[in-house]
């Protein structure tokens, strides 16, 4: 498969499949940052307020990365494109939509998202598209550090006590079939796959997932709503037995994410113009 | 005379003043180090003909927030060397390997251990696994309190000998 070296390589009809694929990838990022951010002073202890703040940080980051490139592919303004979409059209999966939740639930959804996330960094960074490797190298040298702090406080808190066990597990209970909406297809994902811009299918990004999580839950005796087949020939094969939620690639959001983007995009609406 | 201080005061324009001029501009979070030691300063071109400079900057971590200012003094200062200065943030990624020796130096004389070198290793190890070296006194008996600090790339770090806390340049 050839690479496409930058915006000016990308044959049309590949044009508006990419901006969306992009828009998914940084609208994910972007809107999990917000929720973190909000823990900046109030955070259960003082280092977790910097952390958080340095994670929601570090998120927004790489969201402007992929930004960027759909700046650049589509001559809008950086700011126009983070903060000048209605909500139904972000594209963010709906397991990011919830708001922060308690403490439980914050890491809970981290640890879901953040597992998903490593493994599809590590298959981007052989995208055709250059500026998605390119900028997935080096978010993958910062996420180590997020990987940490999450598998950390997840086992904190199921070997904690019997409240913060319990708040975990409800929060994975609720968070479940968000979390198999990560792998809802992009749009037009067929198309992707085909140019190599996407090099592996969601439904199949969905089974290395759970097989990366399955040990960690099974160790933890943790809410794990999936049976697990055994292959003659090859790996387990994982088949939930919930369904997922989908809709978030789509533009389907849920009242919290309005709510919040009420509030993030507020300062813009009143002056787009404005200049920074 | 007056004509030798002219030119001594514009010497020709070339990439080596370029880099010279950018040794004096210090990170805006870390200020007793320049753009140039902390390896920020990607790529230099320079067109003396046209009086033109192009400089390829790429930030740390991805949320630096420090950037835009960076590339506003950068382009400031390069503009007292040519009329046309072009400052471009691009994504190449960063390792704190890219440290200069005497950035190593200048980090550790005002409170801030220098970032283990990672080579081609993996960087938690790097602050998980080994003794952190304190840089008030130099004795490892310490510990990672925090892997995030007051900006993405610093840690926090206590020394048990000297009862100190310090901040613990991360490997990236």
């Amino acid at each position: 498969m050839s690479e496409i070296a930058g915006s000016q390589a990308v044959a049309p009809d590949l044009k508006r499949p990419l901006i969306d694929f992009l828009l998914a990838l940084a609208d994910d990022e972007f809107v999990l940052g917000y929720w973190d951010s909000e823990w900046t002073g109030v955070a259960p202890i003082l280092e977790e307020d910097v952390a958080s703040s340095s994670i929601a940080q570090d998120e927004i980051g790489h969201a402007r990365l992929f930004y960027q490139e759909v700046a650049t592919l589509t001559g809008m303004s950086l700011d126009r494109i983070a903060y000048g979409r209605k909500p139904e059209e972000y594209r963010q999966v709906q397991l990011v939509d919830h708001r922060r939740g308690d403490w439980a639930f914050t890491i809970a959804r981290q640890f879901l998202y953040h597992i998903a996330d490593q493994l599809r960094l590590e298959h981007l960074s052989t995208s055709t598209y250059l500026p998605i490797a390119q900028a997935v190298a080096k978010i993958q040298r910062e996420e180590v550090y997020h990987q940490m702090h999450v598998h950390a406080w997840l086992e904190r808190l199921a070997e904690s006590t019997p409240e913060a066990r319990q708040r975990l597990e409800q929060a994975l209970e609720c968070l479940w079939p968000d979390a198999l909406g990560m792998f809802e297809p992009f749009p037009d994902e067929e198309l992707l796959l085909r140019a190599g811009i996407l090099t592996l299918a969601s439904a199949s990004l969905q089974q290395e997932w759970l097989a990366a999580i399955a040990p960690v839950f099974e160790r933890l005796q943790l809410p794990f709503p999936v049976s697990r087949m055994e292959s003659p020939t090859g790996a387990p094969k994982y088949q939930p037995v919930i369904a997922p939620r989908l809709g978030g690639r789509r533009g389907q959001h849920t009242p919290d994410f309005v709510g919040l983007w009420e509030e993030m995009t507020m300062v813009y609406r009143v002056e787009p113009q404005a200049s920074w | 005379m007056s004509k030798l201080i002219a030119e001594s005061s514009h010497p020709a324009l070339d990439e080596q003043r370029v880099w010279d001029t950018l040794s004096n501009v210090p990170d805006p979070e870390l200020p007793v180090i320049s753009v140039v030691d902390m390896g920020i300063v990607q790529h230099i071109r320079v067109d003396a003909a046209r009086s033109y400079i192009h400089v390829d900057i790429t930030p740390t971590f991805a949320g630096c927030p420090a950037i835009s200012q960076i590339r506003a003094e950068i382009r400031n200062r390069l503009l007292q060397l040519a009329s046309t200065v072009e400052v471009d943030v691009t994504v190449q990624p960063w390792t704190s390997d890219l440290l200069k020796e005497e950035a190593r130096e200048k980090l550790r004389r005002v409170g801030i251990a220098p970032p283990p070198r990672i080579g081609r290793g993996r960087a938690v190890p790097m602050l998980m696994n080994q003794p952190l070296t304190c840089p008030h006194c130099g004795s490892q008996q310490t510990t990672l309190e925090n892997t995030f600090g007051p900006t993405p790339c610093r840690a926090i770090a206590y020394c048990a000998q000297c009862h100190q806390p310090f901040e613990q340049f991360k490997p990236l």
